[in-house]
């Protein structure tokens, strides 16, 4: 009875301790890593994104992890190591730990010995010299055996001799074990109180095109919750972005009436800078020259630079072979005339040439040349001794800033293409919310980052991010973690682009590739990342970047009738053509065919999207692309 | 806890193995001997006692004078671990030596806790 009535005593201080010690949530995978005590603050939070599905993935412990638009992302809270991370930051983390093993231990003691004692009723119920009797007895010694294991552990952990327990039975150690969690208790609260001030905080943003949201999660703000609602993948949407680039479509479309002479003009400019550039770099050639010639220089401002210009000499010949291949390339393209040609040289020459001139590196010497220069011109005897006037080169210098300008949002589109790190991703400094709940030691639990409620996109980005407070002030960061919002799964996109048209009954002389400005609504299937990944690898990454999609197009143009005497004569309407689409890359490249209603005629075209492009941030001569990528 | 009468007492020698005789006929109780007669065997006794409060299928069984016990076979194990400097021995149900206890670990409550639960898992030693 003695025994019963013990069963049912309270654990008073474990309580607290066991939540504190919570496991992870119910579902969690199997396999998933633990993480254990001595973890940074930033990988104490494991997050598990669970789908629209139900099915839960863990996301990775680094890398931009992708998360479907329906998703929501359970935050699980490693209490014990952000707890030592709390008790760190107060300068009380031994004592804690200390006391935090010995409640640890305390429960488990207790469990072991409620069995234990649990299983002598088995004993008592067998018949004696039964073999069920016999396997009772053996049973009740495994767990006794068990349980005495932890009592000497715990005694051991509170600094206790064993004789203290001489005295009592198995039944009379429980209230002595309850007494003891008491004891620990009060030494806890005790420890406690020297750090009230200390807190945990997590917050959470939504990114959606550069501009930051706080998210709400819930135990750790009091942020009002959104409406859940659900994106319908499979329903197209003619988004606010669509129709403008629609729009911009039609803009570029009637603006420019030789395209040709738009990506010439274009190509011009840039063809300018280069050979700015290319002047640049062969005068520096020259100028390193000059200075490596100088016997025994007697400035030593002029020796420095000397110094400088022989270690650049090599790599300013680098830059220029490769400026100088590209170019000619760049040429040859032009010559001949061709948009898809010039599109590719424009690659080449952001690979070969505007790549390496963008290197920060190669910069940062250029500039240190640079202001070496500008030193040695500031002094006079340097200047006559050098006998080269170098203002001139010094200006020449800042082509290569102008370059970078001019070249950077190209250069950015290629990174996006290839799978590079978004240059733009938010950056921690933009969280700050009001209206935080700090979480005190003990009081540590897990949270939600529910996308359904809040205003996502496709392309968004989600960020979380712990912090340890103390007194409201935040005494140390962890690295925050972010995702990017992907739509997963099949999918439907509507976006706007511009297409260059031409009948498949050309006539002699009749123009190719007209532009029109055109809407197309595709099916594209995005495989999902498996738990554990930032986005899928293999065939599935390829499939992913590939981005391909099949739908219809509805075009807007102006190929007119066939002409019947070989002249053309182009539209006196305005005309509407349907047909079929192929993307890749998103909408990026296009390629279909389709039928002119109007004119009565079939056609074919090649084109691009401008959602993916704008993406990329380019922007379009003479036009404003609305800016749909995340650039906080 | 069962005391077994000392050869000084009147018949103890046959008193003591008949009263073992019949624990260990039993085959009901795992039995953790304490030998000796001085103020440690004492203590171990009182602290094997208390293990057992409580186990139905525990006993300690204190022999202040293993003399007792000879000249019966099933005994000679027991009298041969007392003679061998033995504080504490925990035996199976079968009567088996499951547990040797010395020194300071005989006078440990948890070390004497846990020789009588591996005598009841009914391992031999």
């Amino acid at each position: 009875m003695r025994v019963a009535r013990l069963f049912a005593a309270p654990l008073l201080l474990l309580s607290a301790c066991a939540a504190a010690t919570s496991a992870a949530p119910p579902g969690t995978p199997q396999g998933a890593p633990a993480v254990a005590t001595g973890t940074p603050l930033g990988r104490a939070i494991k997050a598990y994104e669970v789908t629209q599905d139900g099915e839960m993935v863990a996301l990775p412990d680094a890398g931009i992890a992708e998360v479907d638009v329906n998703s929501v992302v359970r935050l699980h809270m490693d209490a014990p190591a952000i707890q030592s991370h709390l008790s760190g930051a107060s300068g009380k983390g031994p004592q804690i730990q200390a006391l935090e093993t010995q409640a640890t231990s305390a429960l488990s003691t207790i469990e072991a010995l409620k069995k234990s004692l649990t299983a002598i009723e088995q004993i008592r119920r067998a018949a004696p010299r039964t073999d069920a009797y016999k396997k009772a007895v053996e049973a009740q010694g495994d767990l006794a055996v068990a349980a005495y294991t932890e009592i000497r552990t715990f005694l051991k952990s509170r600094g206790l001799s064993t004789d203290v327990i001489a005295k009592l039975d198995d039944a009379e150690l429980v209230p002595f074990l309850l007494e003891e969690s008491k004891k620990i208790e009060g030494e806890l609260a005790q420890q406690l109180k020297t750090m009230a001030g200390v807190r945990f905080r997590v917050q959470a943003q939504l990114t959606t095109k550069g501009k930051s949201t706080p998210i709400h999660l819930p135990n750790y703000d009091r942020l009002p919750d959104g409406d859940p609602k659900l994106i319908d993948k499979l329903v197209p949407v003619m988004t606010d972005d669509v129709k403008k680039q629609y729009e911009l479509a039609g803009k570029m479309a009637a603006a420019a009436a030789d395209l040709r002479g738009t990506i010439a003009e274009t190509l011009k400019t840039l063809e300018r800078d280069t050979t700015a550039l290319l002047d640049s770099a062969v005068s520096l050639k020259v100028l390193a020259r000059v200075a490596v010639s100088l016997k025994i220089p007697r400035n030593g401002k002029v020796k420095a630079l000397k110094d400088a210009l022989q270690k650049e000499q090599a790599e300013i010949q680098k830059l220029v072979d490769g400026c100088t291949k590209a170019t000619a390339a760049w040429q040859s393209a032009k010559d001949r005339g061709d948009p898809l040609l010039f599109t590719s040289a424009a690659f080449t020459v952001i690979t070969d040439c505007a790549m390496p001139i963008l290197d920060k590196k190669q910069l940062t010497r250029l500039e240190t040349l640079g202001k070496s220069i500008a030193d040695v011109l500031g002094d006079a005897a340097a200047k006559v001794e050098i006998g080269v006037s170098l203002q001139a080169d010094l200006e020449k210098l800042e082509i290569l800033q102008r370059m970078q300008a001019t070249l950077e949002p190209l250069v950015a589109a290629i990174g996006a293409i290839t799978g590079g790190v978004p240059s733009s991703l938010p950056s921690s400094s933009a969280i700050a919310l009001s209206e935080q709940t700090d979480r005190p030691y003990g009081q540590i639990t897990d949270t939600v980052i529910d996308l359904t409620r809040t205003e996502r996109q496709e392309k968004d980005f989600v960020t979380f991010q712990p912090a340890v407070t103390i007194d409201g002030r935040v005494v140390l960061d962890g690295a925050p973690v972010t995702m990017k919002v992907v739509r997963t799964g099949l999918h439907v996109n509507v976006s706007a682009g511009l297409f260059f048209v031409s009948p498949l009954d050309q006539a002699t002389g009749e123009p190719m590739f007209t532009p029109a400005p055109a809407v197309t609504t595709a099916v594209h299937y995005r495989i999902a990342r498996s738990s554990g990944e930032a986005s899928p690898g293999g065939a599935s990454a390829l499939w992913n970047f590939m981005n391909a999609g099949i739908g219809f197009h509805a075009a807007t143009l102006a190929l007119g009738k066939k002409p019947e005497d070989g002249t053309a004569t182009g539209a006196n309407q305005i005309e509407l053509g349907v047909g079929g689409a192929l993307q890749l890359f998103g909408d990026l490249a296009q390629i279909g065919v389709g039928y002119d209603f109007q004119a009565e005629r079939a056609y074919w075209f090649l084109g691009f999207g401008l959602q993916t492009a704008t993406d990329f941030g380019i922007s379009f001569p003479g036009t404003s692309a609305p800016k749909t990528s995340a650039t906080p | 806890m069962m005391i077994l009468p000392t050869a000084a007492e009147a018949d103890g020698a046959r008193r003591a193995r008949e009263m073992l005789g019949e624990v260990v006929n039993r085959q009901t109780q795992v039995i953790l001997f304490v030998f000796g007669d001085d103020d440690a065997a004492k203590e171990i006794a009182a602290r094997a006692d208390v293990r057992a409060g409580g186990h139905p299928a525990r006993l300690a069984v204190w022999v202040k004078n293993p003399s007792v016990l000879q000249g019966d076979a099933r005994f000679a194990a027991v009298v041969e671990m007392a003679n061998d400097g033995v504080a504490a021995a925990a035996m199976t149900l079968d009567f088996q030596v499951a547990v040797r206890l010395a020194g300071d670990r005989a006078m440990d409550p948890t070390e004497l806790g846990l020789a009588f639960a591996r005598a009841q898992q009914g391992v031999p030693a």
